[in-house]
């Protein structure tokens, strides 16, 4: 396949779709941690959200007056989503139908498939 | 053995005819005309790219013919495998190293298959995976600077397994499992194993 520099679309009906018909068959091993990572990412994704719409919404100090880890994770946030607005919230309607794919593609595959 | 009924679409009348030839040398395979692509159990499609024109005809396809698709092409990014996956292709066969043996090996597996996308088309469905995630988590420093490779290996160092463990478990070979190690290690400026174990552990990653 040839590598690329696009930035990866997200495919979750794709991947909720194969899984249906049953095209989409991954071993219960793979898929588990898949699925693991999956959550993983979205957990984390969810939390920089939460935290995105507090600082927008509630915010009334200036950032100086943050702890320094704080202010650094708000500068981060808020510059990635500018520089790529709604790809977060994106991931996060997402990121859940490639989880419920894998969910449904999981298979027990015994010795000597 | 019944043989395999085969519909050819091709963009160009010279790929047409060669792959004709090849499928037609292979005694299980039974090559059908235009008219009767309804019976077909497999449909061959090749194309240079897959452009819109030829996304479109793959389209039509499943709605007329049902058929899991082989896909003859030059090359194919990571979208338009997607997309190509999508519109029923179970397999995907570089135009440069068909033969008539891979090409019948490729329309039997997709005949026998039920539509069941093989090993290799799964993998690259779960690059995809891996790579959204990392677009996503990169540019908001949730990763740490850490692939989700990485993390994985570091995961099991941290559950006391070594190298050779590790590599079974991740199906890499033990050069791998050593080179990613290595390249974490460097990049950022830890000392050793277990300092990356600690890094991965401090920074929320494992």
């Amino acid at each position: 396949m040839s590598e690329d520099v696009e930035v990866p679309a997200f495919s979750g009906e794709l991947f909720r779709t194969l899984a249906e018909e049953g095209r989409l068959v991954v071993d219960d091993e793979t898929a588990d941690e898949v699925i693991g990572e999956l959550q993983r990412t979205l957990a984390s994704i969810e939390s920089r959200l939460r935290m995105i719409r507090i600082w927008q919404h509630e915010a009334t100090g200036r950032l100086t007056d943050l702890p320094g880890d704080l202010a650094r994770t708000v500068v981060d946030a808020v510059f990635a989503e500018q520089i790529a607005p709604g790809r977060l919230e994106l991931a996060a309607v997402e990121l859940p139908k490639y989880i419920e794919a894998f969910q449904r593609a999981r298979r027990t595959v015994g010795p000597g498939r | 053995m019944d043989q395999v009924r085969v519909v050819l679409q091709a963009t160009d009348a010279l790929t047409h005819a060669g792959l004709t030839g090849l499928l037609r040398s292979s005694p299980e395979l039974r090559v059908l005309g235009a008219e009767d692509r309804a019976r077909a159990q497999v449909l061959v499609v090749a194309a240079d790219r897959l452009t819109v024109d030829v996304v479109a005809m793959l389209r039509r396809s499943i709605v007329e013919i049902g058929a899991p698709v082989v896909l003859v092409t030059n090359e194919i990014s990571e979208s338009e495998l997607l997309t190509a996956v999508g519109s029923r292709v179970v397999a995907i066969l570089p135009r440069q190293a068909v033969t008539a043996e891979r090409l019948a090996h490729g329309v039997r597996a997709a005949a026998s298959g039920g539509g069941v996308l093989p090993p290799n088309l799964v993998g690259e469905l779960l690059k995809h995976v891996e790579r959204l995630q990392r677009d996503v988590l990169t540019p908001n420093g949730l990763n740490a600077g850490l692939t989700p490779r990485e993390i994985d290996v570091l995961r099991l160092l941290a559950e006391g397994l070594d190298t050779t463990e590790i590599a079974g478990k991740l199906a890499y070979s033990e050069r791998t499992v050593k080179h990613v190690i290595y390249a974490v290690t460097r990049r950022l400026k830890l000392r050793n194993r277990a300092h990356a174990v600690a890094y991965a552990l401090r920074t929320g990653m494992i």
